[in-house]
């Protein structure tokens, strides 16, 4: 089952310029992730794993080395196909919650299928299934401004798993929220992965979540190791 | 549509301000424009209407029409010179007496309706059709009660005319214009023989010896005070134009600068930067023809209820223009602010992602 790679990070480092100084946040990455497998990334705070999350989903360019996602080096491609492929390849889950203020739930859900040109009913088909799994059902109509902070949490899980990603990349999505919920979310990307052949990595300071993964993997420094 | 029409939706109160204040931006530019419009024309429009190629004038006025004397002498002088493509003219500012009211201020101007030419005729006749005491008057005077076939009687002289004729766009510094014959005597108002201002002529331009010979628009040009009046009323309105046009790009510059953070997320989810543009270019122009249409709504509005004598003018030409310029500059200012965004990584739109 577990065949065709989805991920290939070849030799990434990032530096980050402040004025004159420059400070490597990443160094010399290499990771291959292929399809049904559910990495987890752990490591104290400020080793670089968001940074590398960013890289990883395009929203940073690398300093040096490649990303290939299905074969496509990601940071050559034109700026309209690495909108394609965040569109359609990459479901992002933010560290923070990231939702569009002015858009109720559905409304988050419905955005990333206009944007994906995904087919109106089979996208509204898929945001009931998402929120019903997700228990957001009853908070549907309801703005980011009245939802709790587990609430937005589920929804910014709803989103990234909207367009039918081939990656989903996961900054501590379970950090606010209970331990009981925060384990049905893992199992729901870890269940997700499984079923639809997808790769998944998740950046997680909680232990117990680890045992659902297939891999984990230790940021120190900017270098990355297997456990 | 999606994203501009939820956004609305959601937040009222700062786009219905918005929205408030380009119509009172809209307003102000079609007020004032209007008015020192109507300000300028009612001060010189009947100048610009003479119908004459060249103003000859006496040499000792230097140009300038209203110091201009001409006798009876000059005019046989003249009339030698010239034949008959020559017309003599004369303005005299008087009044006209109305019962128990004030005197409306009038300025006569008196040709050879014979050979002075045809006017613009709203109703009733044209200058050559004119028989004895009958005089054509511009119809601004209607807004002093005045209709056809009224009397009217000259304040200072009592001489009795019937109004024959209304004609348009003679005005002459805010006083109605009222063309009469020479035969009615306005020309030797403030002497005891005939005196004319000019003798207007049609034809190729010639050196007369004891005469000045100067194009219409000279003639206008030398009235005293025009150029300063028109300056400055053209120097307010390009101002105010400036002025508005660039504080209400600069308004959608920054608010759309405000939704940088959005925008970044956006892009994360893999909005291409013409998606978020579109929605953006949406709501500007959606708040600009709103406020275009209400303002001139809200502008047409004040005009009926302000007096009549205000005089405002505005062409639908320029509301149309006026509304396009404002439109195609907001975008122009709320593009900007995209073009900012999509040069920049996503995730620094977003902000650190702490
Ligand atoms: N845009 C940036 N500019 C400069 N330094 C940055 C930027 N983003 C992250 N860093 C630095 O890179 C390091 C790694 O950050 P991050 O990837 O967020 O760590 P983690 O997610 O593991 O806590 C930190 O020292 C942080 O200060
Ligand atoms: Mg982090």
């Amino acid at each position: 089952m577990m065949g065709r790679s989805i991920l290939e990070i070849k030799h990434v480092t990032k530096d980050f310029g402040d004025g004159n100084s420059t400070i490597r946040v990443l160094k010399n990455i290499n990771l291959t992730v292929k399809q049904g497998e559910f990495i987890a990334v752990v490591g104290p705070s400020g080793s670089g794993k968001s940074t590398l999350l960013s890289v990883i989903g395009a929203l940073l360019t690398p300093t040096e080395g490649d990303i290939l996602i299905d074969q496509e080096v990601v940071h050559l491609q034109s700026k309209k196909r690495f909108n394609q492929l965040r569109a359609g390849k990459i479901g992002f889950i933010f560290q923070s919650d990231n939702l569009i203020p002015y858009l109720n739930v559905s409304g988050q859900l419905k955005l990333v299928n206009q944007i994906a040109k995904n087919n109106k009913s089979t996208g509204q088909k898929r945001a009931n299934e998402l929120l019903s799994r997700l228990d957001l059902l009853q908070r549907r109509n309801n703005y980011p401004a009245e939802l709790s902070g587990g609430e937005k949490q589920r929804v910014a899980i709803a989103r990234a798993f909207m367009n039918d990603p081939s990656i989903i990349l996961a900054d501590e999505p379970t950090a606010s929220l209970d331990s009981v919920r925060g384990r049905k979310v893992v199992e729901m990307i870890s269940q997700e992965v499984k079923s639809r052949n997808k790769a998944a990595i998740m950046v997680t300071h909680d232990e117990r979540m680890l045992d659902l993964c297939d891999k984990v993997y230790v940021m120190k420094d900017g270098c990355l190791a297997r456990e | 549509m999606f994203l501009a029409w939820n956004e609305f939706r959601r937040n009222k109160l700062r786009y219905g301000l918005l929205s408030l204040i380009m119509i009172a931006v809209l307003f102000l530019v079609f007020f004032i424009t209007a008015l020192s419009n109507g300000l300028g024309y009612a001060d010189s429009a009947a100048m610009s209407n003479l119908k004459t190629e060249y103003v000859i004038l006496s040499e000792e006025a230097e140009g300038v029409l209203i110091k201009s004397e001409l006798n009876n002498d000059d005019l046989d002088e003249l009339f030698d010179l010239l034949g008959e493509q020559y017309s003599p003219f004369a303005i005299t500012v008087s009044g006209l007496e109305k019962v128990n009211e004030r005197t409306v201020d009038v300025a006569y101007f008196t040709v050879d309706t014979e050979r002075y030419g045809d006017v613009t005729i709203t109703e009733g006749k044209n200058l050559r059709e004119l028989e004895d005491n009958e005089v054509v008057a511009d119809e601004s005077l209607k807004r002093f009660g005045y209709e056809l076939h009224d009397t009217i009687k000259d304040s200072r002289t009592d001489i009795e005319m019937t109004i024959a004729g209304f004609t348009e766009d003679h005005v002459y510094s805010h006083m109605p214009v009222i063309f009469t014959d020479a035969s009615i005597g306005f020309q030797s108002f403030y002497r005891m023989e005939d005196t004319y201002n000019a003798v207007f002529y049609q034809g190729s331009e010639m050196d007369l010896e004891h005469y000045d010979m100067q194009t219409l628009e000279d003639t206008i040009r030398t009235i005293p005070g025009y150029s300063e009046t028109q300056g400055s009323f053209m120097m307010m309105k390009s101002f105010l134009f400036i002025i508005s046009v660039f504080v209400s790009s600069v308004f959608f510059y920054v608010i759309t600068l405000q939704k940088t953070h959005q925008f970044g997320i956006l892009k994360a989810i893999g909005a291409q930067t013409w998606y978020i543009a579109k929605s953006i270019l949406l709501q500007v122009a959606f708040i600009t023809l709103l406020g275009l249409m209400l303002s001139s709504l809200a502008f047409y509005g004040i005009v009926q209820l302000m007096p009549e004598e205000m005089p405002v003018q505005l062409s639908w030409q320029l509301i149309v223009g006026t509304g396009g310029l404002f439109l195609i500059l907001n975008m122009f200012g709320a593009m900007l602010s995209i073009w900012k965004v999509a040069k920049i990584d996503a995730l620094e739109a977003i902000g650190r992602m702490e």
